[in-house]
């Protein structure tokens, strides 16, 4: 049953495809800037797809999977329909004329081929991914750029490279079998998708802030300043004031403050005792929805 | 004594610093189907061509690999999974060799031990090879993630420099994920660091940005110049259309890193950078 369930989920997470027709001229060139770093945002998501988000026509943001097992760009058809695309089944070959994608970056003269992967409507289907993936970025533009990975970081580093990517080429015909095999495994994708429970998405709760900066000091954690007309101010917190505990939980360490505060809401209602002097003072507080 | 511990510490500093800063050159082939292949080595046996994969969640690996390599045994040829395969084209739950892990997987001159990798015949991977000739697999997030990793079609090399990311047990997250209802689940969306702003956003705002409410005047976003009516646009680079957008950027962004930010004031944008500061 293992060995079922995980080779369903395989065929559902797999994005690696084959053109389905390749075009002949050649990849726009790149525009004159050249060898230029932009700091690309990204989200691993849920499941470990790396994604970018990309507007078009000031329409979006889209979300993409960066993906090299893919030669072309994909848009799928709810994103093709929001910005005016018609959809076929078959699929077709579209230039786009730019296309931003996050961290400042502009590509213009895109090939694109607006058909729907069918691997991202099963993950879309059963919220796999915890996000909704609108399409795919593959080889024709990924090729225009040294890309960076570091999952260790928040961005991802492209760097424009001074040479056009050669396009797909017409790639020679599938015998028989491997056309049913793909056939089946579009089939068997969808049955998997369906036997899979659809995923919720978790509800957001934004952190609330109060407007204090602190300092790590050997004896714990203290107010070095209050942001003027913040909630901190407007409670009296002062500076110097060491932070002994919040809603009853203690701090005794940054790490500490950040992992109480990062579980309380915004306009929610706090309880801080604080050390100031000699005296423990207990200030109640109502967070606000800031950074 | 003092100068062993020098000498021992200046050795143990060398050799990180050589180990963390010299980067491996893999080289990569573009193969028909515009798929990046390169060579690997497993346990000593290969090479092996298989496709470098970043939208791949797991790594794949052929049934004739995995046996040539010693990483599974030979089938039994009862085919006793064979009852779950429905399409009868496909023997593909019968072709699964299940999760196993490489001892010693060589890419290039870059050597990983015990990488995750699934051995099936993946309906695409055969594809693919019939069309551009022997490919054994697919390289995915499990072993480039162990990497900062870079991908250079021009000179067709890949650069693997160790990263201290650990992907942990990809495959059982991704199983655990894909089954999870997260009935009931919350969220919160914590910035890391404060920045000394608050935002809003109406219902029925549907333009790009969101709204600085207000700027407490001491902090750093006021000393940075955002003003309370700015529309702020981007944050570390992330478009912030939405209150989520807004949050989630600012939760990548750690005490004392300056951080760019974009706003719209009278019509005109403009680029300011504020850094953080560690607080509430």
């Amino acid at each position: 049953m293992l060995h079922f369930k995980l080779a369903l989920g395989l065929l559902v997470v797999l994005v690696a495809s084959l053109a389905a027709v390749a075009w002949d001229d050649p990849v726009a060139a790149p525009s004159a800037r050249k060898l230029e770093s932009y700091h690309i945002p990204y989200r691993l998501s849920d499941v470990k797809h790396v994604v970018v988000r990309l507007k078009v026509n000031g329409k979006g943001p889209f979300n993409f999977v960066v993906d090299t097992g893919a030669p072309a760009v994909y848009f799928g058809n709810e994103m093709a329909k929001a910005i005016g695309l018609e959809t076929k089944e078959a699929g077709y070959w579209k230039t786009i004329d730019k296309i931003d994608i996050e961290g400042g970056l502009q590509v213009n003269e895109v090939k694109v081929r607006v058909e729907e992967p069918f691997q991202l409507v099963g993950m879309n289907k059963i919220n796999a991914a915890g996000l909704r993936y609108h399409g795919v970025l593959g080889y024709s533009v990924l090729a225009q750029f040294a890309i960076e990975y570091d999952f260790t970081k928040p961005h991802l580093k492209w760097t424009r490279l001074d040479w056009k990517p050669p396009p797909p080429v017409a790639l020679g015909s599938l015998s028989e079998g491997a056309t049913q095999n793909m056939k089946a495994m579009v089939g068997i994708s969808s049955l998997a998708t369906s036997l899979m429970p659809k995923k919720l998405d978790p509800t957001l709760v934004y952190r609330g802030t109060i407007g204090i900066e602190t300092s790590d000091s050997k004896n714990g954690v203290v107010i070095s300043k209050v942001l003027e007309k913040s909630p901190a101010a407007l409670a009296s917190l002062q500076v110097n004031d060491k932070i002994i505990s919040i809603n009853d939980k203690d701090v005794a360490t940054q790490a500490d403050l950040q992992k109480i505060n990062a579980n309380i809401a915004a306009d929610q209602e706090v309880t801080l005792v604080v050390q100031r002097g000699d005296e423990k003072v207990t200030i109640k507080l109502k967070t606000v929805r800031g950074l | 004594m003092f100068s062993l511990f020098l000498i021992h510490t200046l050795m143990l500093f060398s050799f990180q610093a050589t180990e963390e800063m010299k980067p491996a050159v893999v080289p990569f082939e573009i193969i028909g189907s515009k798929h990046m292949a390169v060579q690997i080595k497993i346990n000593g046996k290969g090479p092996y061509r298989v496709i470098f994969d970043t939208g791949a969640p797991i790594s794949l690996l052929t049934n004739k690999a995995a046996q040539e390599s010693g990483l599974i045994k030979k089938p039994k040829s009862s085919g006793k999974d064979s009852s779950s395969s429905k399409a009868g084209s496909t023997n593909f739950f019968a072709t699964m060799g299940g999760m196993q892990k490489i001892k010693d997987l060589e890419v290039g001159e870059v050597k990983v031990k015990d990488v995750q990798v699934i051995v099936m015949d993946h309906p695409t991977v055969k594809a693919i090879a019939e069309i551009v000739g022997p490919v054994e697999g697919i390289m995915g997030f499990p072993f480039f993630a162990k990497f900062h990793t870079t991908v250079n079609y021009q000179n067709k090399t890949l650069t693997l420099v160790p990263s201290t990311y650990d992907p942990g047990d990809v495959m059982a997250g991704l199983m655990a994920s894909m089954m999870a209802r997260n009935k009931d689940k919350k969220v919160f969306l914590a910035p890391q660091a404060v920045w000394g702003f608050t935002v809003g956003k109406e219902a029925k705002d549907t333009e790009e940005g969101i709204e600085v409410v207000h700027v407490f005047p001491n902090s750093e976003a006021d000393k940075a110049g955002i003003k309370p009516g700015d529309r702020l646009l981007t944050l570390d680079g992330t478009w912030t259309d939405t209150l989520t957008d807004c949050y989630r950027a600012a939760s990548q962004v750690k005490a004392g890193r300056a951080a760019p930010v974009q706003v719209r004031r009278d019509g005109k944008e403009l680029k300011l950078t504020v850094t953080p500061r560690q607080g509430w």
